[in-house]
């Protein structure tokens, strides 16, 4: 068990692209990181770095206090699980899980026990003489799984480990894995682009974008509190609506540009001082689909643009309808019960307490 | 077209072309199995492809005329020795090439890529030039060693090589594998197809090989088959069934190579760069 | 730029391992390509002669002069330039209405894909030898009796390899013979590689066979055809060993080419530089093919 803090990293390429600008992130021992973002965010460049696959451009990565940037990859004591698994495919799996020991030049005695630990562990003792290519793809996860884990290492590096497998098997292996992770407390750092697999493992997230960490906290923290608006964007499922809007003192309103909306503002000034500043700025206003409900007083008019069923719930897609909505107004998704049964172009109402607004500048940091 | 008319029509029109297209073999097969004088009386009807009297007498006369053990194995030890070496050589080079970090890389494959078109005609006389003032003529060495690098042989393992998943070789590295172990360990195993095309088109070209032996070797002792033929046909008397019979056995181990490796090739065909 | 190029010492090592991995190839082609063939494009504005008296002089681009006034010569590049354009078309088409014909999953369909694939194992030496059999003379010889067939006996037999007529579509027609099968093979495989998406998408839009070979087979064959075609074109500027055994070059230069020229420039009358100096033609010519199939291919091709 370790630390990892990566130090002002930077990753930058030979081609001119940067990956990675000034990265600093802590990761306690025993910790589960999930590094989320949309792909080419810079998080499995992340990883690639940590695992010394790639050198880095700039700053210090340190495992357990050490400066490990010189370190090869098999010195840093840290082990991988690949996306595709990258399992050898001329290997039984119990090739496959012995080579990373052969490699550490450990008895045949204590290599053959490791191995009989780590499948009992992952159930995988029946297929120990099987090839990859005989597993289903379940299976093979936990193969890799297996050989990542067979090292003892100090840290665990995951790459989108579960986005080869169906839906169905994604959720029980996501829940094998945390349990696993809670049981031996090996330092974890894991990558996806799934905010769920993010918001349901991580012991803290932390949101990349465009090669710049966002927010670091725990999930929740990220949902109700976030840094900015890609944060609130990105989490949440769907993600919270953002528009574009404008303080006005001389209505006394909330004017959401090209939406239509008003909104009383004397209670949102109150509840928020740091707004004052913001009277007649742009700024971006931010809505939790789940914060839409059609009891809730006041309601504005909306018009439904679309409708998804997802059994126990609906996403309702409309456009803010105070004028005639046109299709430059921003479609914006509401997440309700089933009780009601709307039409795709039925006027509707929808309220909201004006407590779950969010407010961003317009650059997109939240304004306290 | 309907299946069912279609399919029989099919068969024999295939049957015919497959027919005409392999005469000049049976031609050959036929030849070496019957008497010499009939070989070319028969050549005008039918009777072309009619082993008359299966008799051995050809393949014997080759043993008497001419040391066909002694080609065979100087063909088997040339063509063994280049084929074995290049795919070292040639598949380390290529893996260089595809997957490690180093300064001059990319002007260096420029540069393969670049020697490639370079046919061997194109430099047998200065080659010839050096290795006659090196020494070399008439040796076994000289024969092999010049073609053992193959700029076309590496770029197919280069493209090979780039095709594989990149984590494979990543994994390998995290637990401790350093190039060289993860290329014999890992990579090698896994590219097969490309490691067996390679094998066969070097050999299916050293094989024939005819105008760089003819240029620097003179002596029995060191000729490869191809040679031996040429000998036959302008050493009198020109007896067409030796010919022949010196033919199929010349032509017996590569059908062999291939029909063995034949599978592995059509893979190695689909995954290397051939077809473009 | 300092933060990229600065390298660890475990990556130093890697850069080594590198190298030491890719020397054994590179000194073998320098040596055995790259320097041989300096010295050929050097030797080439010579004038040396092996065991000649004569001082080494520079000649410069006198040579080429002198090869191109030389009448067997022109003839020379003429044949080759006939081969090609004979042999790489009808090659090309015969290969790929085989691979057609052989595209398919019925049984013993591999026996005929081996049996179209023999010729190739045949070194060409051999095949050499077999094909002046085939072309005998005479009423008995075997393409002539064939032809006499086919046509109802309206054929009378002619001496194939010494009449300047047919010395070197007998060539073609051997080289045709030999190398078809490699092409049909590569083809197939090319075949293979298109997704069966897109003939089920061309037939529900209503695309007949022929309509289907257009729009589907062909476009996507493109870089296959490429391949097929410019390896071809080179192995015919290349030719040389049915020339050597089948022919001699004659009747009258009817046959001679480039390589043919040369070996016997530098081997029969010890003119070595003169040899040297058409080789170098020789690459030049493989060499604007080359960047014409480049230029051809680009459009389509990421790498290379």
């Amino acid at each position: 068990m370790a630390t990892v803090e990566f130090l002002h990293i930077h990753k930058s390429y030979p081609d001119g692209t940067r990956a990675l600008n000034d990265l600093n992130l802590k990761v306690a021992e025993g910790e589960m990181m999930v590094l989320v973002g949309p792909s080419g965010c810079g998080k499995s460049t992340s990883l690639r770095l940590l695992a010394g696959l790639e050198p880095v451009s700039g700053g210090e990565l340190l495992i357990d206090g050490e400066c490990v940037n010189e370190r090869p990859p098999q010195h840093r004591d840290i082990a991988m699980v690949f996306q595709n698994y990258a399992l050898y495919p001329h290997m039984t799996v119990r090739r496959n899980l012995a080579f990373p020991l052969q490699m550490l030049k450990m008895t045949k005695a204590e290599i053959a026990k490791r191995v009989e630990e780590t499948a009992q562990l992952l159930g995988l003792a029946e297929l120990l003489e099987r090839r990859p290519r005989q597993l289903s793809g379940g299976q093979r996860q936990r193969v890799a799984m297996g050989r990542a884990m067979v090292r003892q290492p100090q840290v665990f590096l995951m790459d989108e480990p579960l986005s080869n497998l169906d839906a169905k098997l994604r959720t029980q292996i996501r829940a094998e894995i945390a349990d696993l992770q809670k049981r031996l407390r090996i330092t974890t750092i894991y990558v996806t682009h799934d905010q769920v697999e993010a918001m349901t493992l991580g012991d803290r997230i932390a949101v990349l974008n465009a090669g710049r960490l966002q927010q670091v906290g725990p999930p929740q923290e990220l949902y109700e509190q976030p840094a900015n608006a890609f944060v609130a964007a990105f989490l949440g499922n769907p993600g919270m609506n953002i528009f574009a809007a404008r303080l006005s003192r001389n209505s006394g309103m909330l004017q959401l540009e090209s939406d239509g909306w008003r909104i009383p503002i004397e209670q949102l000034l109150a509840s928020k001082p740091g707004l004052e500043e913001y009277l007649e700025h742009p700024i971006l206003v931010g809505l939790r689909p789940e914060a839409f409900s059609p009891e809730v007083t006041p309601a504005y008019p909306a018009i439904v643009v679309s409708i998804e069923s997802l059994g126990h719930e609906r996403l309702l897609y409309f456009r803010p309808a105070a004028t005639t909505p046109s299709t430059a107004q921003k479609t914006l998704v509401a997440r309700l019960s089933c009780t009601q049964a709307e039409a795709v172009g039925q006027n509707i109402r929808l309220g909201f307490k004006p407590e779950q607004l969010y407010f961003f500048t317009g650059e997109g940091e939240v304004i306290a | 077209m309907s299946r069912s008319a279609g399919v029989p029509l099919f068969y024999l029109s295939l049957l015919l072309l497959g027919l005409l297209f392999i005469s000049p073999i049976g031609f050959m097969l036929a030849g070496s199995l019957k008497p010499d004088a009939r070989v070319l009386v028969e050549a005008g009807d039918w009777r072309v492809f009619w082993p008359a009297g299966l008799s051995l007498d050809n393949y014997l006369d080759v043993f008497a005329r001419v040391d066909f053990v002694r080609y065979l194995l100087n063909s088997l030890f040339i063509n063994g020795m280049i084929v074995g070496v290049g795919l070292l050589v040639n598949s380390l080079a290529g893996y260089a090439f595809a997957r490690l970090q180093w300064r001059g890389r990319e002007l260096l494959f420029g540069l393969v890529l670049a020697v490639m078109i370079i046919p061997l005609e194109a430099i047998a006389v200065p080659l010839f030039y050096m290795v006659s003032l090196a020494g070399w003529r008439d040796t076994y060495l000289v024969q092999i060693l010049p073609f053992i690098a193959n700029a076309f042989s590496i770029y197919l393992f280069y493209t090979y090589f780039i095709g594989m998943p990149r984590e494979l070789e990543e994994a390998a590295r995290i637990d401790g594998a350093g190039p060289l172990r993860t290329f014999f360990t890992i990579i090698v195993p896994n590219a097969k197809p490309v490691f067996a095309s390679v094998a066969i088109l070097t050999f299916l070209t050293q094989w024939g090989a005819f105008l760089w032996p003819l240029m620097v070797t003179s002596s029995e002792a060191v000729r490869p088959l191809p040679l031996a033929i040429a000998t036959f046909h302008s050493l009198p008397p020109l007896q067409w069934g030796d010919i022949f019979a010196f033919g199929v056995m010349m032509v017996a181990p590569i059908l062999v190579v291939f029909l063995l490796f034949q599978r592995w090739f059509v893979r190695g065909v689909v995954a290397t760069g051939i077809k473009g | 730029m300092t933060m990229l190029t600065k390298s660890t010492p475990n990556q130093k090592r890697r850069g080594l391992t590198a190298v030491f991995m890719s020397a054994p190839a590179l000194l073998g082609l320098l040596l055995f390509v790259a320097v041989p063939f300096l010295l050929a494009v050097a030797l080439g504005f010579t004038n040396l002669r092996l065991g000649s008296p004569l001082p080494l002089e520079w000649l410069g681009f006198e040579q080429y002069r002198r090869i191109f006034a030389d009448p067997s010569f022109s003839r020379a590049l003429l044949n080759n330039l006939l081969f090609a354009f004979t042999v790489v078309p009808l090659q090309t088409v015969l290969a790929l209405l085989l691979a057609l014909l052989l595209n398919r999953s019925l049984g013993g369909i591999a026996f005929f894909r081996t049996l179209f694939f023999m010729p190739v194992v045949f070194p060409l030496s051999l095949v050499a030898v077999v094909w002046v059999l085939i072309f005998a003379p005479g009423p008995n010889g075997m393409m002539n009796s064939f032809l006499e067939l086919v046509s109802f006996g309206a054929w009378t037999p002619r001496d194939f390899l010494h009449d300047p007529q047919l010395a070197l579509p007998a060539i073609m027609l051997t080289s045709i013979w030999q190398g078809t099968g490699f092409q049909m093979v590569i083809i197939l495989a090319g075949l293979q590689a298109i997704p069966a998406e897109l003939y089920e998408a061309a037939a529900i839009d209503g695309a007949r066979r022929w309509r289907q070979f257009w729009h589907v087979t062909l476009p996507q064959l493109r870089n296959t055809l490429i391949f097929v075609v410019l390896v071809t074109t080179i192995l015919a500027f290349r030719l040389f060993d049915q020339v050597q055994i089948m022919t001699q070059g004659g009747p009258h230069d009817a046959t001679t080419t480039v390589m043919f020229e040369a070996v016997q420039a530098a081997f029969a009358r010890q003119q070595v530089a003169r040899g040297a100096a058409m080789t170098v033609v020789l690459f030049l010519v493989v060499l604007l093919i080359s960047w014409l199939q480049r230029r051809v291919a680009r459009q389509e091709r990421e790498v290379l």
